[in-house]
């Protein structure tokens, strides 16, 4: 285990929904460590999202205190990169001005955050479209902006919640490839929240699998497969195969239990069966 | 193996009227508006109904011409009337609009603040204005700032409360974002915020102008002896039927390029909203 960048320490987090309490998460221990990419799999409302909104400081614990580089997290987290589900692009900023944005609130010139900003829109293959409004860009290309807006400040901490969830399959694979990419030349410590675990396998160090509501972490797996990950051809990875069906024994019962369709649960054992 | 002939199926544009379509419209409402003034001509002509109280088209173009050319109309041109109205819209724009976009951006903010006085402010906007304009008459004289005092007060409320609207209604994400880059409270309000709901915020500046003309003319016919308001009154009051049209007219005209700039400014300031398919909707 690398050096811990973030530390839950007995996390628990209760809201108030109409009327009721509602316990989004019990008890909950997790270490991540540095230069890791970690995802977090588990059925939708299982608070994981929950767990990356402690960690940028917009929400505060129950109980528990949530430690960032030795230090416990007190109000809002700028030392962490925030990636929204939805894109979130300034729809009154052009797409430069947008990925700009985040040198300019840190007092970079102007010719030095042009050059960095164009540098990253070229990494994602979005050039020739600088100067756009966001109303103008695909949903893909809108996401692809929103992820380079946080990664052209190069926080060490990047914290991504489904960044891929409303994509189409085929966007999802590339966005997923550039991600990777990207993840290769700058190694930061990325938290990533998805639903889906072959993404999880396929770009992960780490894989922790979350319980149903009242979330808790069921396990935490390890993915032995090589890089550089084709996440294109992700199934037929050495490695793949074995490590989908262990963790999807885990993460099966969570999802089959708190009442997802049985497809899922049939996609789940074909995937375990195909050598 | 022969196959039957294609019908050429001409795709249909349900949203978007057909350049020959809205020459058709406009001519129609050219020919409409034609045959209305000159049954109104004519209808005067043939002495269907007094001259004295309903005037005509030809009486109003020739009075509206008199007027323009420098005629002074009891004491004053009627660009000095102009003048007077126009000051007391300005001015009572100005501060009204100011005002209500800072108080309706904190209002929008603070919840502690909305909470304390936002019920009182309702309470005051259900006022009528008409029954208050009296009170400012009173308490601020028969000159000038009387009448600014209405048209603030005509203008206040909603720039305010849709100023508050949008604020209220930025996303919250947008602003986890910039406060987790390390915005400061500043930067958020200034980058984000206010640019987020500019939108509502022209909604209201827009709306403003209306009730901006509307507080200047009660004003003036409540307390004055001078400007456009006060000369339509006056033309009443005196069966100066042409006078009264031409006042109105005016009126208008000012509303409308009032209106106008505004327009110019929400689309220069809103370029980058998506378009909206078919012509806009402007208010009024």
């Amino acid at each position: 285990m690398t050096q811990p960048v973030i530390e839950y320490e007995h996390i628990t987090k209760q809201f108030w929904s109409q009327g009721s309490e509602v316990t989004a998460l019990q008890n909950v221990s997790l270490t991540v460590g540095e230069n890791e990419f970690t995802s977090i799999v588990g059925p939708s409302g299982c608070g994981k999202t929950t767990l990356l909104r402690l960690a940028a400081g917009l929400e505060d614990p129950t109980a528990g205190q949530t430690v960032f580089r030795g230090v416990p997290i007190d109000g809002i987290n700028t030392r962490a990169g925030y990636v929204t589900q939805d894109s979130n692009l300034y729809p009154w900023m052009t797409l430069r001005q947008n990925v700009e944005f985040p040198l300019e609130i840190q007092g970079v010139r102007a010719g030095e955050r042009r050059d960095r900003a164009d540098e990253f829109i070229r990494m994602v293959g979005l050039e020739g479209f600088e100067n756009h409004w966001p109303y103008q860009l695909s949903g893909g290309m809108q996401k692809r902006g929103s992820i380079i807006r946080t990664m052209v400040y190069e926080p060490s901490v990047v914290l991504m919640d489904e960044p891929f969830g409303p994509l189409d399959a085929q966007t999802r694979m590339v966005l997923q490839h550039d991600l990777l990419r990207i993840w290769g030349e700058k190694r930061q410590t990325i938290l990533f929240i998805t639903h889906d675990l072959t993404e999880a396998i396929a770009m992960s160090d780490k894989v922790v699998v979350m319980s149903a509501r009242p979330g808790t972490i069921k396990a935490v797996y390890d993915i032995p497969i090589s890089r550089p990950r084709d996440v294109f051809q992700i199934h037929n990875q050495a490695g793949f195969t074995e490590v989908y069906g262990e963790i999807w024994q885990t993460f099966r019962s969570e999802v089959v239990g708190s009442g997802a369709d049985t497809a899922a649960a049939g996609q789940g054992g074909a995937a375990a069966g195909v050598a | 193996m022969a196959t039957a002939p294609a019908t050429v199926v001409r795709p249909s544009r349900p949203h978007v009227l057909r350049s020959q379509d809205r020459r058709f419209v406009l001519v129609l409402q050219v020919v409409i508006g034609i045959v209305v003034l000159a049954s109104w001509e004519l209808a005067i002509a043939a002495r269907l109904a007094q001259p004295l109280i309903f005037s005509s088209p030809l009486r109003i173009a020739e009075r509206m011409v008199s007027m323009l050319g420098g005629e002074i109309v009891y004491g004053r041109t009627i660009f000095d009337h102009i003048g007077v109205t126009f000051q007391q819209i300005a001015i009572g724009y100005a501060l009204g609009a100011s005002a209500a976009v800072v108080l309706g951006y904190l209002f929008g903010r603070v919840r502690l603040l909305r909470r304390m006085f936002e019920p009182i402010i309702l309470a005051l906007f259900s006022i009528p204005k008409i029954a208050l304009a009296p009170l400012f008459v009173l308490v601020l004289g028969i000159g000038l700032w009387s009448k600014v005092g209405i048209v603030f007060i005509e203008v206040f409320f909603v720039v305010f409360f849709n100023t508050m609207k949008g604020v209220l209604e930025v996303i919250e994400e947008y602003v986890h974002i910039a406060r987790i880059m390390g915005a400061s409270r500043w930067q958020t309000s200034r980058r984000v915020i206010i640019p987020a709901a500019l939108p509502s915020i022209l909604i209201g500046l827009k709306m403003g102008v209306p009730f901006a003309i509307i507080g200047a003319v009660l004003g003036e016919y409540i307390a004055s002896n001078q400007g456009l308001g006060w000369f339509i009154l006056y033309s009443t009051n005196s069966f100066d039927a042409s006078g009264l049209w031409a006042g109105i007219l005016l009126l208008v005209g000012i509303t409308w390029t009032l209106g106008q700039l505004v327009n110019v400014a929400q689309a220069r300031m809103l370029r980058w909203q998506p378009p909206r398919r078919g012509r806009s909707v402007s208010v009024a």
